[in-house]
């Protein structure tokens, strides 16, 4: 084979990859199985929450991503300080109002996530909402039913109307190179053309019941025999997880446990995401709105509009991450108090998120529909 | 192929256990990156220089991680899976890999442009024919190139090129005898007797 001995001559082995690309690369990778890599994008997020949105992975820790935006209507970003009592009462009659939803087999989550990036810089900069996937999860209650997530990328959009006309000034690009924490990632308009980015197709991940319980054997397994370090680590990770689902979603006294142990606005943030992903009953999610109404921290913000227009009631908590200071916004929907969205919004930048202003959506997460049902996983 | 899959017992998980596992256990993925980084690194470097390769390594085991649901193990092994991955992250930035080749393919009298250095190594281990190469190597289709460039690089078989790309066989073997008689023909245009000596060196 001349040819591919010539071509291999001609593009010699390089020098092995330095200790800092290694060291980042496995520091990325680790944010990603720790459940922070879609936050990792644009900051560091506290530890515990979970990038359900993007792995789409049902074991993974606790929380989801969090996200984004407010188009146009924006909520309350001024600091109010102060745990408010109109808050406390919100949270307490959205417990009520849970503990009374009926149960069903399947926890079904439809949902459109995202991340803010910044392209550019001063005048002609604008944000860009990359990783955008649209969900459909179904995830069982029991074991002996199939999990089944369906998902797709949106492609990355302008996040409002004034981004939209940069761009459009920028040329309307289809790629776009971005700083992401510590490194450049590359977003494309196009859905699926974005590394590392679903398809733009829905496919679907499944986790059988054959598959869980050979996962759960061979996790035991593993765990009872401690020789390996490289596991011994993980076995000790999940006993220490409070965010197991598995156990916690059947009780209500270790719910408190899931919110972890951060300030209000990464409370706020774990809440969000356990009561929106988690195939927990009625009552438990009922302890996760009443453990909500005892953080300190947490405010009402009266009305706020998500990015598809919705109104709903703004709850928020002052969080830090990274340097950064933000406030973790939910909006639940009047009457029913079911979740709207969650997003992250920064107050104060700082420190790896310098280059953000406040009233930037960092991230966010619109929850389209949750709820039990009794159907079966059927594609969107 | 396929690595030996030691059935849960005390030798090291195999790889494609341990993305099954990381399915419910996802720090076992960090495992693969030990195993994988630095060959993954490389084969990147040597297409887009070690730059891109810090970033495109790093993205091909994100990417890997996020779609570990979807590895097959009945379509072929790890190895071949991530090749697979980093060779699409690859494909994303042709027009720089084509811009590199090119650059190999200016001479060495072309001057001091950075890199110069790499370029006359890169040359007079290709045989003098360097520049040809080089030349007809950016002139590949992205399809050929990424069939060439796996096995050229990653030593792969035509089972594993097919499983890296979801390629037919058929369409591994069609599509590395065109890249291999266009490599042929340019280098033949040249000076076949370097090339000659070379293959026997």
């Amino acid at each position: 084979m001349n040819e591919t001995k010539t071509v291999r001559d001609l593009l010699p082995e390089p020098p092995p990859p330095s200790e800092r690309a290694t060291g980042a690369a496995f520091r990325a990778l680790q944010d990603e199985i720790a459940g922070r890599g879609g936050a990792r994008r644009t900051r560091r997020l506290p530890f515990g929450r979970l990038q359900l949105a993007l792995t789409g992975l049902v074991a993974a820790g606790a929380a989801a991503t969090v996200a984004v935006a407010a188009l146009g209507g924006g909520g309350t970003v001024a600091p109010q300080p102060g745990a408010d009592g109109s808050a406390r009462s919100i949270l307490l009659a959205a417990a009520e109002q849970a503990a009374q939803e009926p149960e069903g087999r399947y926890w079904r989550v439809q949902t459109i996530d995202g991340q803010a990036y910044r392209v550019g810089k001063g005048a002609g900069g604008y944000t860009i909402l990359g990783h955008q996937s649209q969900w459909d999860r179904w995830t069982a209650r029991s074991t002996s039913d199939t999990d089944v997530h369906y998902a797709r990328d949106l492609g990355a959009k302008p996040l409002t109307l004034a981004d939209k006309a940069a761009w459009l000034k920028a040329g309307s690009p289809a790629t776009m190179r971005v700083w992401s924490d510590d490194r450049w990632t590359t977003l494309s308009t196009v859905p699926g053309r974005t590394p590392g980015a679903r398809s733009g197709g829905w496919t679907a991940d499944k986790t059988d019941p054959a598959r869980k319980k050979l996962m759960n054997k061979k996790r035991d397994e593993r765990c009872a025999r401690p020789g390996d370090p490289s596991l011994r680590w993980s076995c000790h990770a999940r006993k220490q997880a409070p965010g197991d689902w598995l156990h916690t979603a059947e009780d209500p006294k270790q719910v408190k446990a899931v919110l972890g142990t951060g300030d209000a606005g990464g409370r706020l943030m774990a809440g969000y995401d356990f009561l929106t992903h988690r195939p927990a009953t009625p009552k438990v999610r009922a302890a996760a709105f009443r453990a909500l109404a005892d953080v300190s921290g947490v405010r009402s913000i009266g009305e706020v509009t998500d990015d598809r227009g919705r109104t709903g009631i703004g709850l928020a908590a002052r969080g830090t991450a990274a340097g950064t200071v933000y406030d973790y916004q939910l909006i639940l929907k009047p009457g029913t108090y079911e979740l709207l969205a969650g997003r992250r919004v920064v107050v104060k930048p700082g420190g790896k998120m310098a280059g953000m202003r406040p009233g930037d959506v960092l991230s966010r997460e619109l929850v389209l529909s949750a709820g039990w049902t009794d159907k079966s996983p059927r594609h969107p | 192929m396929t690595p030996s899959q030691a059935p849960g017992d005390d030798p090291p998980p195999g790889d494609a256990e341990l993305i099954e596992g990381s399915r419910q256990e996802p720090e076992l993925f960090a495992e693969l990156f030990h195993r994988y980084f630095d060959e993954i690194h490389g084969y990147v470097a040597r297409r887009l220089g070690t730059d891109a390769a810090d970033d495109i390594a790093a993205e091909t085991f994100l990417a890997a991680f996020r779609r570990r649901d979807r590895f097959d193990p009945a379509r072929g092994a790890v190895r071949p899976w991530l090749y697979g991955i980093a060779t699409n992250l690859v494909g994303l930035h042709r027009r720089a890999e084509r811009r590199r080749y090119r650059a190999l393919a200016r001479t060495p009298a072309d001057g001091a442009a950075p890199g110069h250095d790499d370029r006359v190594a890169a040359w007079v281990t290709a045989g003098g024919a360097g520049g040809e190469l080089a030349r007809a190597l950016a002139r590949l289709s992205p399809g050929e190139r990424d069939v060439l460039l796996l096995i050229a690089l990653a030593d792969f078989t035509y089972d594993e090129v097919a499983a890296a790309l979801d390629l037919k066989n058929g369409t591994v073997a069609s599509r590395l005898n065109r890249a291999r008689k266009k490599l042929r023909e340019a280098l033949d245009g040249v000076n076949p007797m370097l090339i000659a000596e070379e293959s026997t060196a």
